[in-house]
């Protein structure tokens, strides 16, 4: 037995901590792990991975092209590699899910999707049906092609001890499929990343009379926790697409999500199902959402904020 | 460019799903079939293509049972030239899914396969990038706007994890594509007439000289616990005491 973790060191979002829990995943699975990461060598990112408990060792790729993974180029990489795995996981992001299908098609192995519970016996527990149905899975494959959600296990932490670090060649950029370029998200200095945050502050739709994502931002401030958006308020133009919640989006479990003028449509509600409390402010007392609600608030999220931002510092 | 377009019927997902008592699946009696809503948007996509004069035809394409052909003359009346349906008894999983995919992917010499990024009855986003993965093609992921169409390649929009990307693609390509790519049409009534009179076209999976097995066992299915009933606060200042109880601050300003 023997499990390779894919990283995507390319950007300076939460890799670390989604790392971190992938390993955690990967523990209830017997053999040693082995680190995939794609990233440039001398980022000051990548030392800490090597160090996280119970790596045995990493494989660092770097890329032609800085910050554009070519899924394909990845692909044929990892088929050569694949032999020697019992088990290749990736987290259930964009980056996992775009990855692990092709290396299933080249494989003829069917990747297992959104784990959320991996078993000794080997059993993996995935969630469907926008969040309303867990299915227990087993799979004849080998290797076993999973992609799991950083949330649902405990990150292991990092030690002093370093796994060797080999280099691998690097990953040349496709004949014809060519990255033109990246908008990178932008986001407030010392807010958390959306993916690891423990706070998370979500506006909807019903923000978008005012124009603005202003009391989203203010309240995620106020509490040090991370902007997130519903697909009404990423289709108003209020928000960009990659803070998008849900089926579609971004599945999470912060311990404290708060939704401003979110109704909390079946495809959103899929990915904030297992936060720790949820809270909603929102004018519409019947919207599912409120119904949902650990905490509901029936009032106008955009008239709200500043009056819970300031009781709130005055308890605090 | 023949355009194929990857179709899912499935249970409308704004009924409440429910799980069979036994365990085995999701109770489907009477259920209303509707296509896979991000699947609609692949739809779309091509149609407009077509309406442009970039594509010549567009053809859907479905894997299931004699119950999908509903949905499958709903594309049709939403503007596909022809509806295929590999004839099985049942859905079925991803791989043999892919694997039929791909063998009518290259005999109806398709240039573009588009899907929806994931079907939202099982969620597991995998048939469109497995596909691409057999064929060999280049692939795009949840691609949320087509930006230009040349001769040999497609200019993407896509929705990473850190961004927006743009990406040129080389055809033959396989896209799966984000419900933010379109808004589908709704088909009118004399389009839905007369795609009542068009047929589906029926493909016998043996005769594909594919096998239908699969690698995963679905051992059991669960409904995710409900959380427990919350509570209505009057006021902000309830809110924020009851937030204060839990633990939470706000941070020092």
């Amino acid at each position: 037995m023997s499990i390779l973790i894919l990283v995507d060191a390319t950007h300076a979002d939460g890799h670390l901590e989604i790392t971190a829990r992938l390993i955690g995943a990967a523990r209830a699975l017997p053999g040693p792990i082995t680190l995939f990461v794609i990233g440039e060598p001398e980022d000051p990112g990548i030392a800490p991975l090597a160090r996280l408990e119970g790596v045995n060792a990493v494989r660092m790729v770097a890329l032609e092209i800085n910050g554009a993974v070519n899924a394909e180029e990845l692909t044929e990489r990892l088929v050569t590699l694949a032999a020697a795995f019992t088990h290749i996981l990736a987290p259930a992001n964009r980056f996992g899910a775009e990855i692990l299908p092709r290396l299933g098609g080249r494989l003829g192995i069917t990747p297992v999707t959104g784990v959320v519970e991996i078993d000794a016996d080997g059993s993996l527990v995935r969630a469907m049906h926008a969040g309303n149905v867990l299915a227990r899975v087993t799979t004849t494959a080998h290797p076993v092609l999973l992609t799991a959600h950083p949330w649902a296990f405990a990150a292991v932490g990092v030690g002093e001890r370093a796994a060797p670090v080999e280099p691998e060649p690097k990953l040349m950029a496709m004949k014809g499929s060519t990255a033109l370029g990246l908008t990178k998200a932008v986001r407030p200095e010392g807010m958390p990343g959306l993916s690891s945050a423990r706070i998370v502050v979500a506006g909807g739709a019903g923000l978008e009379k005012g124009g603005d994502f202003a009391p989203v931002e203010e309240l995620a401030k106020a509490l040090g926790g991370a902007v997130g958006a519903s697909r009404g308020a990423v289709d108003a133009g209020l928000a960009p697409a990659e803070l998008q919640i849900g089926q579609t989006g971004l599945v999470l479990a912060p311990e404290l999500y708060i939704g401003l003028g979110i109704s909390g449509a079946v495809q959103h509600l899929a990915g904030i199902k297992d936060a720790g409390c949820i809270v909603s402010i929102n004018i519409d007392p019947s919207a599912p959402l409120a119904a949902m609600a650990d905490l509901a608030l029936t009032a106008d999220a955009r008239e709200a904020v500043a009056a819970f931002i300031k009781t709130l510092s005055k308890l605090s | 460019m023949i355009v194929l377009v990857a179709i899912k019927p499935l249970i409308d997902p704004l009924v409440p799903v429910r799980v069979r008592a036994d365990g085995s699946g999701i109770e489907a009696e009477d259920a209303r079939l509707v296509i896979n809503p991000v699947d609609e948007n692949g739809l779309e996509a091509a149609v407009r293509l077509k309406e442009q004069n970039l594509a010549s035809t567009v053809i859907v394409v479905s894997i299931g049972p004699e119950s999908w052909d509903g949905p499958l003359k709903t594309a049709l009346a939403l503007g596909a030239d022809r509806a295929i349906r590999i004839d099985t008894n049942a859905p079925l999983d991803p791989l043999p899914t892919a694997r039929l995919l791909a063998a009518v992917t290259l005999i109806e010499k398709t240039t573009l396969l588009i899907t929806g990024r994931q079907a939202v009855d099982r969620d597991q986003g995998v048939v469109g990038l497995m596909t691409a993965g057999m064929l060999g093609w280049a692939q795009a992921a949840f691609v949320s706007s087509i930006d230009a169409v040349h001769p040999d390649a497609l200019t993407l929009t896509r929705d990473l994890d850190h961004g927006r990307e743009q990406r040129r693609v080389p055809l033959p390509a396989v896209l799966t594509v984000d419900p933010r790519l379109n808004t589908p049409r709704y088909a009118s009534l004399p389009a839905i007439m007369r795609a009542r009179a068009k047929p589906v076209e029926r493909l016998d999976p043996d005769g594909l000289g594919i096998t239908l097995t699969s690698d995963l066992i679905w051992k059991a299915h669960l409904p995710k616990k409900p959380r427990p009933p919350g509570v209505r606060v009057r006021d902000v200042q309830e809110l924020a005491e009851r937030l204060h109880a839990r633990g939470w601050r706000a941070c020092p300003s």
